[in-house]
This record gives structure tokens, C-alpha cells and sequence, in this order.
């Protein structure tokens, strides 16, 4: 899953890219309001965290243009303000979700992954496909029941392809959520991910679609 | 004497006194007069008994004599008489009249002693055949008269003065009535309602209270008002380095990667540095700002306190790169006024903030000129600088230079500010080295050379 962050604070921002890449996230980080506004502007993201005082352009500022231009990723604010007058003008500016610092890490990404599920129309926090169930906020994948032994993209893989379960997604647009900014693309690296799952899972799961990209078909069930 | 502080005991008081006083003053008139009055009165009736007993008893042919109970006791009042013939013969007394003649003056009024007791005595003697007469009465009886005159009108003094002081201290009352609902509302207010008082309903007399109150009101609304915000900012500013130490304490627990731990437990080591010296500046700026007395008005050496604040800074200003020193300009024996150690904490921030906010291999110059009455202390750097317009916004609390990298407390310039201003120092910010940067100009009174 890619995830825009938008903080100005060095220490906090280079912890919360890290922590969020922990839990699988791709980050890409934005310092300001300007550079924010320009990514939401040119790249599709799975969620927001958006930190209110930034400088150039303020964190609401950047939440109400993007809903106007019809943005609807969702978007967890940041802030170190948390009054209910605060918390009720970020909701009431587009938020989904709001936060106050200092806060633990493990439910920034908890309420990120909630997040993502109900935007993708999914309530329930496990994703399954027949034999295979996936728990997002333990990161471990069962099949039959059995635990299988994944790296952290090969997880990442599987996750956004159960996610758009019945679409095409291309090598490109997983590319981009598995990577964070400045992190370097291994050329063939989604070949190699979808490669290993099926050897670890079984060879049905996923299907390739010549030129266009991967697909795991809806669940018959 | 300490006077009543209460106005209405003061009133009361005050009140009672003058109508006691003037009471007792007509009684004491009118006791006086009333003597005055009984006496002409009774001299009268002395000189009519006189007269009677001439017409009476005079004759020595007469066949009346004067009734002897003339003399008796009547109502406490007893007159006592002798008559005497020409050739000095007792015609006639009153039975309580002595053998001898009554007063040594024969004709007119006089006062004699007898028994220990003093008598007004009126003699008269007949134009037709010599016959004196002389009449006596107690004359204490008309002193006694007067008194029961002047009882009576003190009278209902007696009654009348509680009574009176009753209506007194209503009136008193209703008249202290606005300044007593005054008092109530000022007492009966929230420590936390600052609104000025009605000045409508406050009485004439109270008005420039009520209106020194409003503006005592103001300025402590005001102070209460930025302290409150103060604390908030404060609150708010920690949450950033709190959130950034909680957040990397939790990625360096989570890491399994030992590159990815150290530099999280770097990044909380770091967090804490700044929460601490948020923390330092913030205590720094509370205790200025609770610091009303201006301070120490002694002569600081101003460029050796410089040049000991740019050695401590040496190390910071080396590891990034940055060249920091006094300039050439500078005047080593410049002496100006203040606290040592709040001029040196001032230096140190200004040469701390100007080090952070300037790029690597930049420099920082420290400059101390005497110029008049004035010492003038410059600390410029070659940074980006500020835009005119945003440069009375460094000033405030909490505003940091952005887009710099620079991990500042936003604090370091409040307090400079702070410690010029009780200093009494103009502070001006302007240009900085070489057409670009900042500067920041504090203007300090000279001190005399001691020499």
C-alpha cells in the first residue's frame, strides 16, 4: 500500500517512514505543503498522514484543495492541536481520521490499514482467497490453515493484488505501491514476487495477463 | 487616634457628634436665658411684695399687718420680710425674718449669706413717712428653676438621640447604598470574569475607581490571556519531539535490522536533545517573563562576554562547518549597562540561532561598537535571511525559520527580545553579511568608564 506522509519535522517524519515501511507500507514523504499538493496532484495513494503546520501551504489548506479537485484518498491528520474545535475543523475539512501526538506507532498503522479497508469497501480486516487469508495488521499469510514464510514484498504483492481482487493491475502500479520514494526498483522484482508466491502458495493464484499485467480473479466463494 | 476606615462608621460618627453637640449647646442656651429670664422675673415679684408691704403694713396706724405665713414655706419658695419705721423700729417681720435687719444696703437689690445659704434681698423705703420694708428670697430657688427648665428641654434628648442615630445610619445606609452593590458585584465575581464593571450604576463619586478597575481589569485579562496561550503553545510545541522519540523508540524495538535500529535509537537520542532544550528555553523564558524589576545596573564588559559565549559555540559552529568570530570593527573595551548573565544568555542565543540557520560553510560575525550613549551589539550571518516582511514574525514565540532544515526551539529569539526589553535596548533586525542574511542590532545604554 502506498502512503503519502506529510511532515516537516525531520526526527518525526524519517520515524514514521520507517515504521510505516515496517508494517509494509510504501512511503513517500513530502516536507511541505507545496510538495504535497504536487503529489496528490500526479500520483494515486492508498492513504494519507497529513500533518497540519507545514510550512508554505498549511495541512488543511492542502486537505480542502484536494477534496475540491475530487480527491478521495483517504487521509489521517497528524497534529500536535488536538482540541475538539481542531479535531471537528480537520474532520469537517475532508479528514477520515485524526490523530494526536505523540501517538503509537502501532495504531498510526493499525487506523492507516482501517482506513484503506473501508475505502476499498471491505470491512473485514483478513483478506481471503479460498485457501489463502491474509492478516494485514499481523503480516502473516495462512494457507490451509498453515503459516507461509513471506518476505516483506512478496507480502506487499499479495496484499494489493487480493486488495484489487478482479482487476488487472500492471507491473508499473505495483511498482508504485510497494515502493516509497527513493527507494530503487529492481528491474523484474514484481516478476520475481509473483514467481515466489506461487511457488510458496500454488500456481492458480495469481494469473498473468500478457502486457497488461496480474490478476487474482474474485473469490468464487 | 486611628480614624475608622468603614465610611459609614466615619458618617455615623461623625454625624452623632454634630447633632449631639448642637443639642446640648441650645440646651446650655437655653438654660442660661431661662435663668436670666426667671431671675428678672422674680425680682419683679420681689419689688411688687415690696411695694405691697409698704402700702400694707407701712403705716404705723394701720390696722393690717402683713400675715405672718407670708413667710411660710409655699412650694419651696418662702419669702421672707421686715418692716422697719423711719426712727428704726422693727414694725413687723415674717416669722422666718431674723431680729436684725435683714441687709446691710437699705434700699435696692442685694445678696446676703445666711444659714450658709444665699438670699436676694430687695429693700424699699416710703416717700411719706420713712417706713422700709426689705424682702428675701432663697436665691438658690431660682438656679433650681432654671435647671428644671433646661431638664426639660434635654429631655427627650434622651430619647431622641437613639432614635436618631437609628435614621442616621438608615440614611447613611441608602446614601452608601451604589457604592455597597458595587462592593457586592466585585465580590461576588468569578475570579475569571475580567468584564469592566457597569459604569452606569456606579455612584459619581466612584467613577474613576470603576474606571482604574477597568483598566486593572485589562491588563490582567491580557497577561492572564498570553500566559494561557503560552502554555498552550508550549504544550503543543513538546508533542512534536515527544511524538518523533515515541515514534523511533518504536521502530528501533520493531527493527530487525540492525543498520535501521541504530539509527532509530540515533533519532531518539536526538528527540530527547530537543525536547530538552525546548524544555531549558521554556523555563528560561517563563522566569524572564515573570521578571518585572529591570535588572543589575552594572557595567558588563561586553566583548570579552562575547568573545567567552563564541568559544563555547566554537564546537557547534565547527561540526557544521561554520566560521564564527568577533569583527574587525570591534571595540574591545566596550562597557555597557545591565546583568552580566542575561546579556551572556542573550549573546549565546543570538550566536546559537545564527549558527542553525546558516548553511554549511557560511559565517557568523559578531560585532560590538560604542557609538555615543549607546553600546551596539550586531550578530550577522550570511544565511538565506528573511524577507522584510516576515522578519517582525521571528520575534514571536514558537515561529521557526522554515524550509531551513534547522531543528530550532522557536524560542531563541523571544528571548532575546525578552531580555532586551528589560534591558531597556532597542532591538533591530536588518540585513546581514555581505547583502544577504540577517542581522539582529540590540542597542544597549553605555555605561561611565570606571578609570
Amino acid at each position: 500500500m502506498r502512503v503519502l506522509l506529510v511532515e516537516d519535522d525531520e526526527l518525526l517524519g524519517d520515524g514514521i517512514r520507517t515504521g510505516l515501511a515496517q508494517a509494509g507500507f510504501a512511503v513517500a514523504w513530502a516536507h511541505d505543503g507545496e510538495e504535497a499538493r504536487q503529489a496528490l496532484a500526479v500520483e494515486p495513494f492508498d492513504a494519507v498522514v497529513l500533518d497540519l503546520g507545514l510550512p508554505k501551504v498549511d495541512g488543511l489548506t492542502v486537505l480542502r484543495k484536494a477534496r475540491r479537485e475530487g480527491n478521495r484518498v483517504p487521509v489521517l491528520i497528524l497534529t500536535a492541536v488536538d482540541s475538539v474545535d481542531d479535531r471537528v475543523a480537520g474532520l469537517d475539512a475532508g479528514a477520515d481520521d485524526y490523530l494526536a501526538k505523540p501517538f503509537a506507532l502501532a495504531e498510526l498503522q493499525a487506523r492507516l490499514r482501517a482506513l484503506v479497508r473501508r475505502s476499498k469497501g471491505t470491512g473485514e480486516p483478513q483478506l481471503r482467497h479460498g485457501r489463502v487469508v491474509l492478516d494485514p495488521a499481523l503480516r502473516t499469510v495462512t494457507f490451509d490453515g498453515r503459516p507461509v514464510e513471506l518476505s516483506s514484498r512478496e507480502l506487499a504483492t499479495l496484499h494489493e493484488l487480493l486488495l484489487n481482487a478482479g482487476r488487472v493491475l500492471s507491473r508499473s502500479q505495483l511498482e508504485e505501491k510497494l515502493y516509497g520514494w527513493g527507494e530503487e526498483i529492481e528491474s523484474n522484482a514484481v516478476e520475481v514476487y509473483v514467481h515466489h508466491l506461487r511457488k510458496k502458495l500454488y500456481p492458480g493464484l495469481i494469473q498473468t495477463v500478457r502486457g497488461v499485467g496480474y490478476l487474482i480473479p474474485k473469490d468464487a466463494r | 487616634m486611628s480614624h475608622p476606615r468603614s465610611l459609614r462608621t466615619r458618617l455615623l460618627l461623625s454625624l452623632s457628634a454634630v447633632v449631639l453637640t448642637a443639642w446640648v449647646t441650645t440646651a446650655i442656651f437655653s438654660y442660661v436665658d431661662a435663668r436670666d429670664r426667671i431671675g428678672t422675673m422674680l425680682d419683679e415679684h420681689l419689688v411688687q411684695a415690696a411695694h405691697l408691704l409698704i402700702h400694707v403694713g407701712g403705716r404705723s396706724d394701720a390696722p393690717v399687718r402683713p400675715p405672718a405665713h407670708w413667710g411660710a414655706e409655699h412650694e419651696g419658695h418662702s419669702l421672707v420680710y421686715q418692716g422697719w419705721s423711719d426712727d428704726g423700729r422693727l414694725l413687723f417681720r415674717s416669722a422666718n425674718a431674723p431680729i436684725g435687719p435683714l441687709s446691710e444696703r437699705a434700699e435696692g437689690f442685694s445678696i446676703i449669706e445666711r444659714d450658709g445659704a444665699p438670699f436676694r434681698v430687695y429693700g424699699l423705703r416710703s416717700p411719706h413717712d420713712g417706713v422700709r420694708v426689705q424682702v428675701a428670697e432663697h436665691a438658690s430657688f431660682r438656679n433650681e428653676l432654671a435647671a428644671s427648665v433646661a431638664r426639660h428641654l434635654l429631655h427627650p434628648v434622651v430619647f431622641a438621640l437613639p432614635v436618631l442615630a437609628a435614621l442616621i445610619w438608615l440614611s447613611v445606609r441608602w446614601g452608601l447604598a451604589p457604592l455597597q452593590s458595587l462592593a457586592d458585584e466585585v465580590r461576588r465575581r468569578e475570579p475569571d470574569n475580567l468584564v469592566p464593571l457597569d459604569e452606569a450604576h456606579a455612584p459619581a463619586e466612584a467613577q474613576p475607581l470603576v474606571v482604574a478597575l477597568a483598566a486593572l481589569f485589562r491588563r490582567v485579562a491580557a497577561s492572564i490571556e498570553s500566559g494561557r496561550r503560552f502554555t498552550a503553545d508550549a504544550a503543543h510545541e513538546l508533542r512534536t519531539p515527544l511524538a518523533a522519540i515515541q515514534t523511533n523508540a518504536e521502530v528501533a524495538l520493531a527493527s530487525r535490522d540492525d543498520d535501521e535500529r541504530q539509527r532509530a535509537l540515533t533519532r531518539v537520542t536526538e528527540g530527547t536533545e530537543r525536547a530538552t532544550r525546548l524544555v531549558t528555553q521554556l523555563l528560561l523564558l517563563a522566569r524572564l517573563d515573570a521578571r518585572a524589576t529591570p535588572p543589575p545596573d552594572a557595567p558588563v564588559r561586553l566583548t570579552e562576554l562575547a568573545a567567552r559565549h563564541l568559544a563555547e559555540a566554537a564546537p557547534f559552529a565547527a561540526s557544521k562547518t561554520v566560521g564564527i568570530g568577533l569583527s574587525e570593527d570591534t571595540d574591545p573595551d566596550a562597557l555597557a549597562r545591565g546583568d552580566a548573565d542575561l546579556l551572556g544568555v542573550m549573546i549565546r542565543n543570538l550566536v546559537d540561532n545564527a549558527i542553525r540557520y546558516t548553511p554549511r560553510g557560511g559565517s557568523v560575525d559578531v560585532s560590538i561598537r560604542t557609538e555615543g550613549e549607546r553600546v551596539l551589539l550586531k550578530v550577522s550571518d550570511d544565511g538565506p535571511g528573511v524577507p522584510a516582511e516576515e522578519r517582525p514574525r521571528m520575534l514571536e514565540r514558537f515561529h521557526r525559520g522554515r524550509g531551513t532544515g534547522a531543528e530550532g526551539s522557536g524560542l531563541g529569539l523571544s528571548i532575546v527580545a525578552r531580555i532586551a526589553e528589560l534591558h531597556d535596548a532597542e532591538l533591530s533586525l536588518g540585513e546581514g553579511l555581505r547583502g544577504r542574511g540577517i542581522s539582529v542590532r540590540i542597542g544597549l545604554a553605555r555605561a561611565l568608564s570606571r578609570r
